[in-house]
């Protein structure tokens, strides 16, 4: 399995509750492969998220579109799966339960199955010996790895992932960028990663290609490859040439973010 | 100078009597608790009714207690607590279905929310009180008119706390529903049912306390049988101890429901830590 996603001039515009309307996504073109992580950078309110539901297709484009495996995408389908910032686990249900969430729909599996799954990838994000632990009564780190696995336990050839580190702890969040590269494996799935986050650091970090947007209307400045190979350690961050990538998307965004801080 | 002191991290582990008292009343906190705030509000009671020394104007529950033996030897005691109990089932078991119907209704359906909202809150406000005599002159002196005010007092908590715990589920979990691609039927067993359980329960319970509340305000404006019917009777013929016994019941029909809706809460929503 190995898909391809397409984004052709993609426009996004939202009617505000008083009437004004938001151009939140100008024209966006990119071309996703297989075995790729990507990462959307760019100040607060510039339709990185927004972009990521139109890919996932939980919102429609407004104008353009965008093709997975040459089909137009219009809804949510089996083969790609959210990681969202919160991570909206169900409260009346265990660990276990939560992650089965994503593939109890699927009814070509077995419960057994189902339930093998579940096991592999409660291992998989380090959370064995929480099986029966509700939601509460894990730590914020814990949570987002639930989510996570609940994400992987569908398979999906495109995880989509909006800014799921954002509630961490400075020392946790650092921790699980590292951890996430062993997690997701990407490279031998063939899989398509897409990362919203605005800690560049964060996107260069993970990386192979980082898209820089603009303030609204969002657009893509600049495209960037991260030439590290994968997996990174910690270390890679005090390199001289990932300071530069670092420094040079900075020296991009921050006309954008003073803006987006102005607004 | 001042030496840190060192602190023990647990108590010293002398079996003293001090120490086993302890042990029992931490590991039965809640009942040992319930038990003495019981038995202290009896005490108060029964305190008052000795200062007072008046039998026309004050009974403790010693007195009740000696009613109650009394009274139960009545055919006409029985059948007061089982009109009174039917008209709890039926007006509480009608506001119950209804709430849960409107509730959802108005969750699910802006316009029918935009459009019978306004009514709702005016009709919550209204005194229950200027409902029961429209009822009886509607439904007769009878049972009917009975379960029509109680099902009219006890429907609105049920329908806001329906409403509002579909709500809550509306947003971001119905958008991960949305996102894992599940079925409009897996949406409602999998996160409205479920995610609006507490808020129901709670519902449930506020409808039930009105519903009890909502027996004595009934059977007020005439009745044929019912408690509130037997401590009307008993205030007009000074009969102090059977009123209190009535209250008593009504009480008891209160406390009991409650515990039943707890059990259920318990049950259903079993993540969750019962707080009141």
């Amino acid at each position: 399995m190995s898909s391809s996603i397409q984004v052709e001039q993609v426009h996004k515009t939202f009617m505000k509750p008083t009437g004004e309307t938001v151009h939140a996504v100008g024209g966006v073109d990119m071309d996703l492969r297989p075995g790729t992580f990507y990462s959307f950078v760019g100040p607060s309110g510039c339709g990185k998220t927004t972009l990521l539901h139109m890919i996932h297709g939980l919102l429609p484009t407004t104008r353009g579109r965008i093709l997975l495996d040459g089909e137009e995408v219009n809804g949510p389908t089996p083969n790609k799966a959210v990681v969202f910032q919160q991570a909206l686990l169900l409260p009346w249900r265990n660990v276990t339960d939560n992650i089965k969430f994503g593939i109890e729909n699927d009814r070509n599996m077995s419960a057994t199955e189902r339930l093998e799954i579940c096991d592999k990838y409660t291992q998989i994000v380090g959370l064995r010996g929480f099986e029966s632990h509700y939601p509460h009564e894990l730590s914020g780190g814990m949570q987002q790895r639930v989510n996570l696995a609940r994400a992987l336990a569908v398979n999906p050839e495109i995880l989509l992932m909006d800014e799921p580190f954002a509630s961490l702890d400075a020392q946790t969040r650092l921790l699980m960028q590292e951890e996430l590269q062993r997690m997701i494996d990407w490279k031998n799935s063939g899989k398509i990663v897409v990362f919203v986050t605005h800690d560049i650091e964060e996107a260069v970090f993970l990386s192979d290609v980082v898209f820089c947007f603009s303030f609204r209307p969002g657009t893509i400045m600049k495209e960037i490859k991260v030439p590290f190979p994968t997996p990174r350690t910690l270390r890679v961050k005090e390199e001289p040439e990932f300071l530069q990538i670092k420094h040079d998307i900075w020296e991009l965004l921050a006309d954008e973010a003073r803006k987006a801080m102005e607004e | 100078m001042s030496k840190i002191q060192e602190i023990p991290l647990e108590e010293s582990q002398d079996s003293s009597f001090v120490a086993s008292v302890k042990t029992v009343y931490n590991r039965h906190r809640i009942g040992i608790n319930f038990c003495l705030s019981v038995v202290l509000a009896l005490l108060t009671w029964e305190f008052i009714d000795f200062v007072f020394d008046d039998p026309d104007f004050f009974t403790g529950p010693v007195a009740v207690i000696i009613e109650f033996g009394v009274l139960i030897h009545e055919p006409r005691f029985w059948e007061n607590i089982r009109y009174s109990g039917t008209e709890l089932i039926y007006g509480f078991g009608l506001a119950m279905i209804l709430g849960v119907v409107i509730g959802a209704a108005v969750a699910f359906s802006r316009t029918l929310d935009e459009m019978f909202s306004p009514i709702l809150v005016g009709l919550y406000a209204t005194p229950r009180s200027v409902a029961a005599p429209l009822f009886i002159i509607w439904l007769g002196l009878g049972i009917a008119s009975k379960v029509g005010v109680i099902t009219l007092a006890s429907v609105f908590p049920v329908i806001i706390n329906t409403q509002a715990g579909i709500k809550n589920v509306q947003g971001e979990f119905r958008m991960l529903g949305r996102a894992f691609n599940i079925s409009f039927w897996s949406m409602l067993t999998k996160i409205i049912v479920p995610g609006s359980m507490p808020f129901l329960i709670a519902g449930l319970r506020l409808g039930y306390s009105r519903s009890v509340v909502t027996i004595m305000v009934a059977e007020l404006f005439g009745a044929e049988a019912g408690i509130g019917y037997m401590i009307d009777h008993a205030t007009q013929t000074f009969h102090v101890a059977e009123m209190m016994v009535g209250i008593s019941l009504l009480t008891i029909m209160g406390i009991a429901g409650n515990e039943i809706l707890k059990g259920v809460e318990r049950w259903a929503t079993p993540y969750r830590k019962t707080l009141v």
